[in-house]
């Protein structure tokens, strides 16, 4: 008799598990293919962490109503270990396995190549922000970068660098060994030369060198004004400056990847970073250069984590919403649907400012994310806002003369 | 032709600073293997516990630089002497048990630092601020004291094993397990002194490495091949092939480093210790 | 005797498991098993080292050959899969010939550290030189599709289901390949020379003969498996057939057990199904693993297949 009414509990159960839980609300689930160990676990947490306040928010307010059915999202996921075969292994688990079609977060260049293997097949939105010409092109549409790559944001850097210190004639440019590092470097010298200044020497370096005195001596020798680290990763590229200051280099420095300005004062220290450009990284609590709403969501993410957020996280935390709300406009869940949404009703606005998907004269079709570029520079151990820069494409669509608003 | 000396000069100091960090880490390596007859590739994470001993003690609760490093020493040589004696001393001479114990403890001990410490790398305070300006030569103040304190611990270490009781025991050890034992030596001692020792110097270069670079949890995977490469071509086992061969690798980066692309030197450096292993394997100064 | 028939007799049952297993298998599972298959040629291979002593861990090395060589042929060169296969394998196995000579004349500890040497530098190799045709650190992608044009037949071998019964038969034609040996008169020189060599030698017996043909045969085997990884993955980095990998590789081997044949294949499917279910745990999965190592060598020095032996050997 008991194990009767056990049995019929449970076909109860079951059946209000399956058709109960779907008349009312059905689960999106939104993946995220990053590196949660390894070398680069510093960017693959802020993004995971960027996609699971987005979620929360929006399943606060009754999650996504799409043709009549209430959406509830999910976000799973998986650790790649900066490895590329597990990358792909994690793509084809979130799609066959936890049957996505959106996969929103996604860093390391090899990684990112080894997952479109998997989404392009499939028809998934991948979204991620490592650089690199290749993972974007009409032939992969659902690709999307969401963070200002090297090739969107060297023209400012150089610009703002060139500006400032109009006696530079020779840089130097250094980076990791990995696609990132080869985009920034080669992208750096293109936009170095339109202000006339000549490469004079281009170095890459395995990811795990620690003593940079071989390279920067080579690289000292031909006496460059201005050393740039391109795309090194945050420890590695505080111990180049430092050496390099160590060992006389005096000076003008920028990095253009430099995901987090206090990490690089604290390590290199206050003499050797001092004057330091950076792209990717700026003052988030200087009003004259940010949204506010910048400044008060880098406040809830420290409360909430006790982490600093970089710049990768942030703009996965944009890019959401404007996928999410392309999604609501769209009325639709179909990926192809929702792109072409994201890049008909841009610009879009974002806690970075205005946003939109584009850079289709470098990549044949608009999948780069971009934004006003603020370029910060350190200045006496702090990090101060030295300018800012409007890609063409942006400024057809929001004008040339821009301005944060006060 | 550019004027060549500076760099060279350069290339110089920085390879012999550069051979005495490597000699402190790698010197634990070869007595382990002198001594337990063990490949030890978890010794990378015993250094990298002691740059971590100097962000807690150093960096942020403003400890003295030098106590830091005596207790780093004393705390991971402890640890290591009890790691020994409880997990490795099963696996004596078995070398590919001992190999998947090495992996797992490596698996164990970074993602734990990772968990305690977080994923960012950590920064250390420099020890001893300041620049010195030679003509046209620059280096820290800071690598200079590091590298007169490493060799200050290599002098020690060569009295301990030639002058002490435990040391003469280490070497009986390495050259006839069996003879050292009816001599009355107790060998499971011995060898997990031995490995504690090796793990307190690789905190120790752990300790002093931390201001200069900066701590995370992958350090020791970095460090631990060069060393390897150091210990075969001094010869497993020889504490004074252990500096010959930090010399001649701290030298072979800094000049090779400076004037040839770093993949092309570090091609040369394993086909050469592939050579060696061929044609002499116990490596320039070590036993048969 | 009896203790290796019991083990011995299971291959012909498991043959059509192998065949019907995707019909209840999830589309992801299929891909996890691809991995097994390929994993189970590697691990094997190494086994076959170790009957005569040798620690090789050059292994991942020669599956990278194996996966560059075969990537090179048919994406570049436009080659057709099915020859390229067997020709990786051809490959790899000179490259083992010629390495044999200097390599199988060093002896226990010193070899395993050649090996070590010989697997970083072929990394460095692939990462550093020849960018143009390796593509460097990023890797080398997309690879080419395998096709298969056969009496009507237009396959093209894209998905999971595909993946698993393409490296399925090469793995249960290469596991029966090396269990012939394995009980041949090869494997019983093999066996002997990791007893006592000098011995043999003294009856006539060209030792080095037999540890090259072993070790030759070894990199055939490791060569199929990287193309067949190249192939199925889609994109190859120089990474993949790093160390880590090795390790991994090497860990299988102990927690199976290398003394049985098919050790190294429980170990296989143990220690991959582990890494699925981690892969849930997202932080945790590295220590768990490490954990679980820890506890075997501990608690099962012999490995799975040790116990397994201990269950059904008489008391």
């Amino acid at each position: 008799m008991r194990r009767q009414i056990s049995v019929m509990l449970f076909i109860v159960w079951l059946v209000g598990a399956i058709f109960v839980g779907n008349v009312f609300s059905e689960t999106l689930v939104i993946g995220a293919n990053v590196p949660l160990t390894g070398p680069a676990a510093q960017f693959g947490l802020g993004k995971m962490r960027a996609l699971e306040m987005r979620i929360e928010e929006y399943n606060a307010k009754g999650g996504l109503n799409i043709k009549g059915v209430n959406y509830k999202m999910k976000l799973v996921a998986y650790d790649h270990k900066t490895q590329p075969g597990e990358a792909a292994s994690v793509a084809k688990k979130l799609i066959y396995d936890d049957k996505t079609k959106f996969i929103l977060a996604g860093a390391v260049g090899a990684c990112c190549r080894a997952a479109e293997t998997a989404t392009i097949p499939n028809n998934v939105m991948f979204v991620f922000s490592c650089a690199g010409k290749e993972l974007l092109g009409p032939d992969k549409p659902l690709n999307f970068r969401d963070s200002m790559s090297s090739e969107e944001q060297c023209y400012a850097l150089m610009a703002i660098v060139k500006k400032a210190n109009p006696h530079i004639k020779t840089i130097a440019v250094l980076s990791s060994n990995d696609t990132t590092g080869w985009d920034s470097c080669k992208g750096l010298i293109r936009a170095a030369e339109k202000f006339g200044i000549k490469c004079v020497a281009e170095e890459y370096f395995e990811r795990d060198v620690t003593d940079f005195h071989p390279v920067l001596a080579r690289i000292l020798a031909k006496k460059p004004d201005l050393l740039d680290n391109a795309g090194t990763p945050l420890a590695t590229g505080c111990i180049v400056f430092k050496q390099a200051y160590e060992m006389g280099y005096r000076g003008v420095k920028s990095w253009l990847g430099c995901g987090m300005p206090q990490g690089l004062v604290n390590m290199a220290g206050p003499e050797a970073s001092e004057g330091t450009y950076l792209g990717s990284s700026w003052d988030y609590n200087d009003p004259k250069f940010n949204m506010r709403e910048l400044t008060e969501k880098l406040k809830v993410y420290k409360a909430r984590y006790g982490d600093e957020w970089d710049y990768t996280g942030i703009s996965t935390y944009a890019s959401a919403k404007i996928i999410f709300d392309s999604m609501i406009k769209a009325q639709s869940l179909d990926p192809h649907v929702i792109a072409q949404t994201m890049v008909e009703t841009q610009p879009h606005q974002t806690f970075l400012g205005p946003y939109i998907f584009g850079n289709e004269g470098y990549y044949g079709i608009k999948r780069a994310g971009m934004h006003p570029a603020v370029m910060g520079q350190i200045q006496k151990g702090k990090m101060v806002n030295a300018g800012f820069a409007i890609h063409p494409d942006l400024a057809k669509l929001i004008g040339e003369n821009w301005k944060f608003p006060q | 032709m550019e004027d060549l000396s500076p760099i060279i000069m350069t290339c110089i100091i920085n390879g012999l600073i550069t051979a005495m960090l490597y000699m402190l880490v790698a010197v634990g390596a070869s007595l382990v293997f002198g001594i337990l007859d063990i490949v030890n590739f978890a010794h990378g994470e015993f250094y990298m516990f002691g740059g971590f001993i100097a962000y807690v003690l150093f960096g942020q609760l403003h400890l003295n630089y030098f106590l830091t490093i005596g207790i780093a020493f004393l705390v991971v040589g402890t640890f290591g002497f009890f790691i020994e004696k409880f997990i490795f001393a099963r696996f004596r001479r078995m070398l590919l048990q001992s190999f998947i114990v090495c992996m797992g403890l490596i698996w164990i001990f970074r993602e734990s630092m990772r968990f305690i410490f977080g994923i960012w790398d950590k920064n250390v305070p420099v020890a001893f601020k300041g620049i010195i300006e030679i003509g046209k030569i620059s280096f820290s103040v800071e690598r200079l004291v590091i590298t007169i304190v490493g060799l200050v611990l290599i002098v020690v270490l060569y009295l301990f094993i030639d002058k002490t009781n435990q040391g003469r025991a280490m070497r009986a050890i390495a050259q006839n397990p069996e003879a050292a034992a009816l001599q009355g030596v107790d060998i499971s001692y011995i060898s997990s002194l031995a490995f504690g020792i090796g793990c307190g110097l690789a905190a120790i270069a752990g300790v002093l490495i931390a201001p200069l670079l900066y701590v995370s949890t992958g350090m020791g995977a970095t460090m631990i091949i060069t060393v390897f490469n150091i210990i075969i071509l001094g010869g497993l086992g020889s504490v004074s092939g252990c500096l010959l061969g930090s010399l001649i690798m701290g030298f072979v980066n800094s000049f090779g480093g400076t004037f040839f692309p770093q993949a092309v030197v570090n091609l040369i450096i394993y086909m050469s210790i592939f050579i060696l292993l061929v044609i002499r394997p116990r490596g320039l100064l070590g036993h048969a | 005797m009896r203790k290796q028939n019991l083990p011995g007799m299971i291959p012909i049952g498991l043959i059509p498991v192998i065949f019907l297993l995707p019909v209840i298998l999830p589309n992801y599972w299929l891909h996890v098993f691809a991995l097994i298959f390929i994993k189970i040629i590697l691990c094997l291979s190494m086994r076959q080292m170790m009957l005569t002593g040798l620690l090789n861990l050059s292994i991942s090395a020669f599956m990278g050959i194996g996966a560059y060589f075969s990537a090179l042929m048919t994406t570049t060169l436009g080659f057709s899969f099915w020859y390229i296969i067997l020709l990786s394998g051809i490959v790899c196995s000179l490259i083992g010939f010629l390495l044999s000579f200097p390599l199988l004349k060093i002896k226990g500890v010193y070899f395993f550290l050649g090996s070590i040497c010989f697997s970083v530098g072929i990394v460095v190799l692939f990462s550093n030189f020849f960018v143009k045709t390796f593509g460097g650190m990023p890797g080398f992608a997309p690879i080419a599709i395998v096709k298969l044009k056969l009496m009507g037949l237009d396959v093209k071998f894209t998905s999971n289901l595909s993946h698993y019964y393409l490296t399925g038969i090469v793995a249960l034609l290469s596991v029966i390949v090396m269990k012939r040996l394995e009980f041949s008169r090869y494997g019983l020189y093999w066996k002997a020379i990791s007893q006592a060599d000098r011995l043999i030698e003294t009856v006539g017996v060209n030792l080095f003969k037999y540890k090259t043909f072993n070790f030759v045969i070894s990199c055939f085997f490791c060569g199929i498996s990287g193309s067949l990884y190249a192939h199925i993955m889609g994109i190859i980095t120089p990474n993949d057939f790093a160390l880590e990998f090795q390790f991994i590789l090497t860990t299988i081997l102990v927690v199976g057990g290398f003394e049985s044949f098919w050790g190294p294949v429980l170990g296989v499917f143990f220690l991959s199904i582990i890494g699925e279910i981690l892969r849930g745990f997202g932080q945790y999965e590295l220590i768990g693993y490490g954990f679980i190592l820890l506890f075997t060598m501990i608690f099962m020095p012999k490995g799975i297949a040790g116990m397994v032996e201990k269950i059904y050997s008489p008391k």
